[in-house]
């Protein structure tokens, strides 16, 4: 008798036990994020909505609206957008052609990928001297009688912020590359071989069987490219053009580090950070739920 | 279709071999054009190699840059070498390994147990990657100075891990749902607690995703410098890449193009040398969790 109600309680304070596990191997992860991730969050949010000790007050934020430097900041993002076709195209292109087995096409995939690999502030030290007033480039250009536009790519104002995507596309192509290839890989054999026993051409075949097939990865890189457009440039631009000449060059993530340095405004500075939030809510929504579903349904 | 199944390079031949094309014009044009783009990919590369071994004229200030190898000379004491690259393995690898036990534990409670509100705790858990740094620079630097976390290594490998969580931990996530239920059931069955199921039978079944989540956590963690130019100030403590950006800075070694070359050269070096040992691995690691 005692005995059973031994075991039953022991049951029961198993049951205890295995009800809190599941929550005690979550609670390091929340626990961090929680503390650092949602708390200075919040405390962002309050921050830049208070002025001289008033809550709630919009002043930081219609303060930015006469901020010069955020305002090219926001433009010189548009032009990063305005290049998000490139960014898309070009590896798609170039992963259909590895895809074709052509000679030597995993030899080409590794070189590729390796400019991603590379720290992003040293490529920014690369092409600055790469692309500089007598760099390789210039060099190459001057030969060949184009002396005029041999000029410093990097530290002229109207062509700073368009060398650093040019940049930034050198770095970034090779993941979208093995990204786009990784999803052709998965393509089912037999779909190539019953488009071949229908006399379909190789055009035909891209346009019906690959093009479909990589529909989602093309959405999965266009929204990893736009969060990166405004999330990821701070070392490719701290080392190759420091955000100038001027501003020319400076995006908002680098507008928000400089208010952090100079350390005059917390407030504004979180206005900005919050701001730049709202702008990439909707792609990282996205991202989110791609992550999500592809996480949840197996 | 699984994520770790999906990028197989030998499947990837077989599928390119059977659609491979006879040679033909277009094929040639494919051909150069891709061997541009790799040249276009190493040219900038050799060029620093080449500019950082060439001897030049020393600016009368400075390490001598004139003597043989002097340019990396520089470059080596610029970037406090070879304390930096200590900094960066010592960080990097503690932030990998740190990793893998939280968002292991996280993602194995999310998939493959049942408690009250796990969805919507996932859904937020991976709803933070959409707070990055720069949305809450100011408040997150003022909570670390008031935990005296600044200047700190163990405060630079937990920013390190703060942003590393909601994709490692989705990563995980993934995988786990692949594996085979009955192989769990058994170990419960045999009396396993939970972290023993994890540690024990879990885990060494995760090798592709220790890996996929090691290398990618390792090559953004090794490459960051926001974060670093943000918790750490003693130039002692950043890691190599950190320390090379903010040389390329002073006077001292942006007066010379060769410096400059040799700068970017020391901190290309250790990932060049990696990625040649290890390419084929980091080629799958990076790909992995791309593919749905």
């Amino acid at each position: 008798m005692s005995s059973q109600q031994n075991v039953s309680r022991r049951r029961r304070g198993r049951a205890k036990r295995e009800a809190i596990t599941p929550f005690l191997l979550i609670l390091p992860a929340m626990a961090i994020l929680v503390v650092f991730k949602a708390y200075p969050f919040v405390n962002g949010l309050i921050d830049s909505l208070t002025r001289k000790e008033v809550f709630p007050s919009i002043a930081n934020y219609e303060r930015m609206l006469t901020d010069k430097v955020w305002l090219e900041a926001l433009g010189n993002s548009v032009k990063g957008i305005a290049l998000l076709p490139v960014f898309i195209l070009v590896p798609l292109v170039i992963a259909f052609a590895l895809f074709t087995g052509i000679r030597g096409w995993r030899t080409h995939r590794a070189i590729y990928l390796l400019s991603y690999l590379l720290p992003a502030a040293m490529a920014g030290v690369v092409f600055s001297l790469f692309m500089g007033f007598e760099g390789p480039i210039n060099g190459a250009l001057r030969s060949v009688g184009l002396e005029a536009i041999a000029i410093a790519w990097f530290s002229t104002t109207g062509t700073a912020m368009w060398a650093v995507y040019a940049l930034v596309l050198w770095a970034w192509f090779g993941l979208g590359t093995v990204t786009y290839l990784a999803a052709l890989a998965t393509i089912p054999e037999e779909q190539f071989e019953a488009a071949r026993l229908d006399g379909a051409t190789a055009m035909q075949a891209l346009r019906a069987i690959t093009i479909p097939w990589v529909r989602p990865t093309i959405g999965y890189w266009a929204v990893l490219c736009t969060a990166g457009l405004f999330l990821w440039l701070f070392p490719f631009i701290t080392t190759s053009t420091g955000g100038g000449p001027g501003n020319s060059s400076t995006t908002p993530e680098i507008r928000i580090w400089e208010v952090f340095q100079q350390g005059m405004n917390p407030n504004y500075a979180s206005a900005l950070g919050i701001t730049l939030f709202l702008i990439v809510l909707v792609f990282s929504a996205l991202q989110v739920r791609w992550m999500y579903t592809s996480a949840s349904d197996s | 279709m699984s994520s770790q199944t999906a990028f197989e390079p030998q499947a990837l031949g077989s599928v390119a071999i059977r659609t491979r094309r006879r040679i033909t014009g277009r094929n040639i044009a494919a051909i150069v054009a891709l061997t541009a783009i790799s040249v276009a990919v190493l040219g900038p590369i050799f060029y620093t190699i080449a500019t950082a071994l060439e001897p030049s004229p020393w600016a009368g200030y400075g390490p001598d840059t004139s003597v043989v190898l002097g340019s990396i000379l520089a470059a080596w004491q610029y970037g406090l070498m070879p304390g930096s690259l200590l900094n960066s393995v010592i960080l990097s690898t503690s932030a990998v390994v740190i990793l893998w036990i939280v968002c292991s534990m996280a993602a194995y409670a999310f998939t493959l147990m049942r408690f009250p509100g796990r969805e919507l705790l996932f859904l937020l858990v991976l709803a933070t990657v959409m707070i990055p740094v720069q949305v809450i620079m100011f408040p997150l630097f003022v909570e670390y100075n008031d935990l005296g976390l600044l200047n700190s290594y163990h405060g630079m490998i937990l920013a390190f891990v703060i942003f590393g969580i909601p994709l490692t931990t989705f990563q995980f996530a993934a995988y786990f749902k692949t594996l085979p239920r009955e192989i769990l059931d058994a170990a419960r069955v045999d009396g396993a607690s939970t972290l023993q199921t994890l540690f024990r039978v879990v885990l060494p079944m995760s090798k592709p995703i220790l890996a996929v989540t090691g290398i990618i956590n390792f090559v953004w963690t090794w490459n960051d410098v926001l974060l670093p130019f943000l918790f750490l100030q003693d130039s002692e403590k950043k890691p190599l890449v950190a320390q090379l950006a903010v040389v390329t800075g002073s006077q001292f070694a942006s007066a010379s193009t060769h410096v400059l070359a040799a700068i970017a050269l020391l901190g290309f070096a250790p990932t060049v040398v990696v990625y040649l040992i290890a390419q084929r691995q980091i080629v799958r690691g990076i790909t992995a969790g791309s593919v749905k």
